[in-house]
This record gives structure tokens, sequence and C-alpha cells, in this order.
């Protein structure tokens, strides 16, 4: 045997061992990947949320010693995909933390494994956010914590919070700069607010057919042209602007360039810093003095499948310890923009308006059905697209419903994995 | 470092898992038949066999891959494994290939210098990004330098770049001297003189561009340079002068690579011009002569290679008194004109040079254009000469010395001067 041969075989056994150590009583490695919301938000999305993450694994490897987590941020155009890259090598993660429709597409591509929990720890849960993902007595994946969509305003600019969608375009008549994005998740609100999100949400669920398109009924497009309307009025004033990316509103309003945007609340950590004590939180307008339903990200635990028993075990375990409900609260209070989804955290609303915006905003929120996460995704692209070009190019709202009949040409691919 | 370490260790985590396990065992267990059993005895038996007992392997490695998958294991790493010997294999084939266009010894040298570390490079790399994010584990911060940290792949940049720069360069510059020679007509030595600058200013870039790419900001850089100017005036004052001196040579062109330059009485050629010394080879015992540059400007160089490469070689010999020097002069130059070497311009001369005391001394001065063959071209023109006159019947003169011993008789008296008066040389 040659002196090379000799060496490699001698490494691989050294390496063997190694890993064998660490099952006969050395540490433990567990590996966790989280979803960042794309490549150019990256860095500002997460912020101190690292240093948070690490301030959490310490105090899990407090009460389980020996645990070594290892923490991979991806973004989620990027997340299925080297997901996939690595379970198919048996290098997949443990743990994910992604939102609902990167976990239910995990889930349909296998990458991702429903699991069983103890109910008694998990009875403190919201209904509301938990009963989607039961299969059985298996979970697809389980709440962490929820980022509602909310109005960031600066304070010199808007004393008063508008609580109606009238009075917003009226206030951007009065010289206030308003900023208004192009997704359809981020603008369902405008459409609760003109009572078309039923209409939106069939949209989004309707299945296409080749020949007829997608099948709207009467009221329906009543109520889509009376949206579509609202964003062509809302395109041909002089101060809204629209942009297709949130982190693009939010740098316009921390330069001084927009006076009030419609944000996710993840932001609101950022901007908090930016803008100091101007820094204003509403609920979203709606109509007749009532606020609008905004969607709700939910960040959502998935597990492995290529975890051992041990791994298994002790993924769990960190999962329930996020849910408890001190480490739900720390993670409120030390991340500003996400909220609880353990019922027994008091949010602090009394003593904060920052808070009791959100608190708000929650309870109005409306949770998106991933039924089929990957028609919606298709779906969702397409409208954007839609939209961004009547926007782009001011067209007729009564042209857009009628593209939007038409529904999606030939399965247009999705710019999303 | 401390994260740094802890994500490596955390990979050996992996190694618990049974599907990761299956399939680096599997993978080791064919490895491990192949070098106890299979290739010693194919080798020394051919490349043919050798490359064949490969192959086998590669087959092994991808047949496992597949049958993992078919039990419905994961089977990535084993079919990353069987990629990466396969590139192996490639490499290996590409390597016999070119041999026939290419001398073994510099096809070794290219694959030692520049393929395997790439390839070693490529292997760590890629199994890095099997295990991890290679962006992610290259951002790790390791050590502070002039206050900045200094990441995983700001070290890796530091220690690989610069090999590659001095090797890579080597190779290129090669091609770019080709073209401007061939562009611009310039001679040898000048293509040597241009791709040696163009190297230093490659390495150079590159150098600063390693230091940026890392972060290392400019007021350090600026620091170390001071500190060097220091160390210059003090220190590595010889090294700078020596390296001066080096660019000084290229570009004047006495000392250039492929100069024959004449050192303590031989000739020898420059192999390198180094930043501290140049190499020279001297055919006489192949030896190679590692000469600081700056005694190049202190001391007086003959070259051979100035304005051309040709030498002026002479050969001395006698011949008896009683042959015509006409002849003989006409002789000796027709023996250099009829000897392969010697160019036929300028004519090869012969003189007559002094009228000694066994003979007549001639010179035979004739012209050869590689100065380093002079020993040999010499020794071919004087052999050819002893057969020639030889043929000729032209004697060679030598001193002889005859003995005379005296039988000394008592009874007869001689003179003491007649006794120690010696015997005269004959011819």
């Amino acid at each position: 045997m040659s002196r090379i041969a000799a060496r490699t075989l001698g490494a691989l056994a050294a390496i063997l061992l190694c890993g064998g150590c660490q099952g006969w009583g050395g540490s433990d490695s567990l590996f966790l990947y989280v979803e960042t919301d794309s490549v150019k938000t990256n860095a500002v999305e997460l912020g101190d949320s690292q240093k948070r993450t690490r301030r959490l694994i310490e105090e899990f490897r407090q009460v389980n010693p020996g645990v070594n987590i290892h923490v991979r941020h991806l973004p989620s155009d990027a997340f299925l995909r080297s997901t996939a890259f690595r379970t198919s090598r048996g290098l997949g993660p443990d743990l994910m933390v992604t939102r609902v429709v990167t976990a239910l597409r995990l889930n349909q591509q296998k990458l991702s494994e429903p699991v069983e929990l103890d109910p008694q720890r998990l009875k403190d849960i919201e209904p509301r956010f938990l009963d989607d993902f039961r299969v059985g007595r298996h979970l697809l994946a389980v709440p962490l914590l929820a980022q509602p969509e909310l109005a960031c305003f600066d304070r010199r600019r808007v004393p008063t919070p508008p609580r109606e969608l009238n009075e917003l375009i009226g206030l951007s008549a009065k010289g206030l700069r308003i900023g208004l994005p192009l997704r359809l998740t981020d603008l369902y609100w405008t459409s609760s607010a003109l009572q078309a999100n039923a209409a939106v949400e069939r949209l989004l669920e309707e299945p296409a057919s080749a020949d007829a398109g997608l099948m709207i009924s009467a009221s329906d497009r009543q109520d889509l042209l009376r949206w579509l309307s609202w964003l062509n009025n809302a395109n041909l004033q002089q101060n809204v602007e629209f942009a297709d990316e949130p982190v693009d509103l939010v740098q316009r309003l921390e330069e001084g360039r927009l006076g009030w945007i419609s944000c996710n609340s993840l932001w609101l950590e950022r901007l908090g810093k930016a803008l100091g004590s101007s820094f204003g939180v509403s609920e979203l307008p709606g109509r007749a003095g009532e606020p609008a339903q905004g969607l709700t990200r939910l960040k959502v635990w998935s597990f492995g499948r290529h975890s051992t028993p041990r791994q298994r075990q002790l993924a769990k375990e960190f999962v329930l310890f996020t849910l408890n409900r001190l480490n739900q609260k720390r993670l409120m209070l030390a991340a500003p923009g996400n909220l609880p989804v353990n019922s027994t955290v008091l949010i602090p609303s009394k003593s904060s308006a920052v808070f009791a915006a959100l608190a708000e905003s929650l309870d109005r929120a409306q949770l998106m059905s991933f039924r089929d996460p990957d028609r919606i995704e298709t779906r969702l692209a397409w409208i954007n697209e839609v939209l961004e070009r009547a926007i782009v190019n001011a067209v007729a709202p009564s042209d857009v419903l009628r593209t939007l009949q038409a529904g999606p040409a030939a399965a247009p691919p999705s710019r999303k994995p | 470092m401390r994260l740094f370490l802890y994500e490596i260790s955390g990979w050996l985590g992996y190694l618990t898992r049974p599907q990761v396990m299956l399939q680096v065992l599997s993978g080791a267990v064919l490895y491990a038949i192949y070098a106890i059993w299979i290739r010693p005895q194919l080798l020394g038996r051919g490349h043919r066999l050798e490359f064949l007992g490969s192959l086998g392997l590669l087959l092994g490695l991808r047949l496992n891959a597949l049958v993992l998958g078919w039990l419905g294991f994961p089977n990535g790493l084993a079919h990353y494994v069987a990629q990466l010997f396969s590139l192996w294999m490639v490499l290996a084939l590409v390597q016999l290939v070119a041999r026939r266009w290419f001398t073994a010894a510099s096809i070794e040298r290219l694959y030692r210098q520049l393929v395997r570390p790439l390839f070693a490079l490529l292997v760590v790399g890629s199994l890095i990004n099997q295990l991890d994010s290679l962006i992610d584990v290259g951002q790790i911060p390791l050590i502070t330098l002039f206050g900045e940290p200094l990441t995983a792949s700001g070290i890796v940049l530091i220690l690989t770049i610069p090999y590659f720069l001095v090797v890579v360069s080597e190779y290129a510059v090669v091609g770019l001297g080709d073209l401007l020679q061939r562009l611009l007509g310039f001679s040898s030595s000048t293509r040597v003189a241009v791709e040696l600058v163009s190297r230093y200013v490659v390495i150079a870039v590159g150098s600063l561009w390693v230091l940026r790419r890392i972060g290392l900001n400019s007021t350090a850089i600026a620091a170390v340079a001071g500190g060097l100017s220091v160390g210059l005036g003090f220190g590595i004052k010889e090294v700078f002068s020596n390296f001066v001196s080096g660019l000084w040579l290229l570009f004047e062109g006495s000392v250039r690579p492929g100069e024959i330059l004449f050192i303590d009485g031989d000739p020898c050629e420059v192999r390198s011009l180094g930043l501290r010394a140049a190499v020279l080879w001297r055919d006489r015992d192949n030896a190679e002569l590692v000469i600081p540059n700056q005694d190049f400007f202190t001391t007086t160089t003959t070259t051979y290679t100035g304005s051309d490469r040709m030498r002026r070689s002479q050969v001395d010999v006698s011949a008896a008194y009683r042959h015509d020097p006409e002849t003989v002069i006409r002789l000796l130059e027709q023996v250099a004109l009829a000897s392969p070497r010697v160019l036929p311009q300028p004519a090869p001369k012969a003189l007559l040079l002094s009228y000694g005391d066994s003979g007549i001394n001639y010179a035979l001065r004739f012209w050869i254009e590689n100065p380093m063959n002079n020993a040999s071209i010499k020794s071919e023109v004087s052999s050819a000469i002893w057969h020639r006159f030889s043929e000729e019947g032209i004697e060679i003169p030598f001193p002889q010395r005859v003995i005379q011993q005296i039988v000394h008789d008592p009874d007869i008296q001689q003179p003491a001067d007649e006794i120690a008066k010696p015997e005269p040389e004959g011819p």
C-alpha cells in the first residue's frame, strides 16, 4: 500500500473515530437554518438578530450543556435549493425557521418531516396559528413569531395617522409623501379597506382553466374593479410612490423622502433606530373609522429529515424552549416587531404605543391560506407582475381586470423557489 | 478563532448520522480495497493498466452512489466523492496525453506547481461547501490585524494568492512575451526582460489587490511601507540594492537570462535573474553559480552575447621548420572550414605567430555560433588538424631530450667544463 493511500485511510479512520466520539458522550451538534427575506435585504433585515439568536442558544445550552447549535442564515430565494442540496447528502438541517409558504414547500418536497410534540406543552400556542399545520397528531410546522403589517410614519409630518384610505389620499393631496408596496401580500390591506379582500383571496385560490382563464363572479369583478380603481387613483397622485422592494420604502422614510409608508413589523427596529422619537406606528387605514386588515407573516419551525434520534429530541426541546412564556416574551422585547404566538404572554400595549398598534394589527390580521403553496406562490408572482405593469404603465383598471380574468398565460415560472 | 473552531467542530456532528456514515464508510471501504489489494498489483505494469485500475475504482464509487440512492438513502456525498475522483482521473489522463507534445519534466512541473495545488484547493473548498456555506465560513473573523478583523477567507487569500501569482504569472508572461516578440520583433533577451518585468508588475499589483481585498486599511499598509523603508536603511539594504541592480541589469541588457558571461575564466549561461541574485550555469562542471546582482555593477563583466552570440575561438598548433608555412596555413584554414560547427563567415583565419624552439607556431582562428560549445568545437578542430597533418605528412614537433651517459674512467683526465656541458636538444 502506498504511503499516500495509507495516510488517506488513516485520516478517514481518525475522522470516523472523531465523529463517533460525538455519539459516545461528546458534544451534540444541532444544525439550524434561518430564512431571511431576500438577498437584498439580508443584512438589514437580520440586524441584531444574530446576536439575539446566539443569546437564545447560550441560554438553551445552560439547561442542555454540551449542545452545539450551528446557525446559518439563507435568503428566501436560495433556501429551498440550499436545503435540498444538503438534504440529498444527509447533511440537511435539524431545524429551520422560515415563512409559512417555505415551510409548506419544504414539507411538499420532503425536505422537512412532520413531528409529534407534547400537546400539553403546546396548549398555550394560539390555536389560529397552530391549527393550519396539524396533520393528525403531527405538526408540519410549529409557529414561532408573528409579524403583522402596519403603518409606519414620521411624526413630524404626520401628527395624527390617517384612519381611513380617503384620509390618506387627502393627506397626500396636502403634500404628504406616501409610499406603498407593489407586492400583493404587502398591498392586501388596501383590498380589505375597500372590501375586496375576499375577491382577492378567491383570485389567488381559484384554479385557472387553459381556455376560459379565471372564473370571476360579477360581484368579485365589481370588488376588484373598485380596488384596482383606488390603486390607479393613488398611482396618479403626485405624492404617492410605489416600490417593489419594501426595503426601498423603509430607506426613503429614513431619509425623509417619504412621510408615511405601509410596512411589515420586521422593519420596526431599524426604523426606530433611524427616526428615534419621531417614529410613529399605527394600524393601517381602513374605511368608516375601522382599520384595515393586513396579512400577518408567521415565522415557523420545521424539522429536518436526517436528524439522529438524539438530534431530533434536542431539536424538539429547543423548539419548545423558544415557545415557552419566558422566551417568547424575551424575543418580543429583544426583537421589536416580533409578536409572540404564545397566548399567555402579555403584550405591553398600555405602556407602549408601538406594541399597542402591533397588538391591534395582529388581532385584526388575516393569515394567508396555503392549502396549495405552489399554486399560491405562482399566482402571487403572476399578480405581482400584473400589478407592477399596471402601476408602471398607468393601465386603466378595466384593462387590468381583463388581464386578471384571462388568467396566467401558461404556468408562468415563479420567481421564488 | 473560537467561532471558526466551533463551526468546524460542528461538522463532525454530521458523522453521527447513519446516512452520512454509510456514505463515508462505503466509499472508504471501496478505496481501501483498491489501495490494499488492487493498486499494488498494477503498479509498475504500465500506465494503461494503472489507469484501468483507477477506472475500476471510479465505477465502484459511482455504483455505490447509485445503489445507496436505489435503497432510498441520501447519496449526494457518494456522488460528490465519485465526481472528485473522476476529475482527478481526467487530470491524470490529460497528463498522460500531454506527454506526446511536451516533455515529462515540464508537465510534471506544471502539475506540481499549479494543477495539484488548484485541485487541493478545489477539494477543500467544495468539501466545506458540502458541509456548510463556503461564503459564511469565509466571513468568520479569525484574528485582528492592524485593528481590522481578518476573516478566514482573507487568510486563505493571503496564503494562496501570492503563491498562484508567482506560479501563474510565470506561464502567463511567457504567452505575453511571445505575443510581443511576434508583434514588435523583440530579441530573445529583450523578450525575457519584458517577461520578467511584467511578472514583477503582476505580482506587485496582485499582492496589493490581496491586501485591499482582505480589508487591510490603507493606514496600516502605509505603516508597513514606512517600516519597510526603515528596514531598507538597515537590515535589508543589500536585498533592495540587489533588487534594483537586477532591474537595472535587465533593462541594460548585459545580464539577461540566456546571456553568456565569462566568469572566472569559464563561459557561463545566465539561467535566471532573481530579486536578489542571478543564477548562472557553468558548462564545464554543470555547476550553478548564484551571484548577487550588485556584483555585476562593481566588477567588469565579459559577455559573449552583448551585440551577437558569436565567439571567436582559437587553436594553437606548431609545425616543423621544414614545412612551407603557406602550405600549413592553407591546410589549417581548410580543416576549420571542413568542421561542421565552425562558421564559414567570418572565414577562419590561420596565422604564423612565431618561430619557436621546436617548430613554427601557428594559430587557427575561427568563429563559432554558441559560445558555450567552445571547448568541444576546439577539441573537434584540434583533432581534425592532427588527422590532416598526419595525412599530409606534416610533423607536429615537440621538445625531445637525449640523455647520454658518460662512463667515467679515472685514468683519463677530462676537463671539468666538458663534463658539465649539456647535450643539445634535438628537434
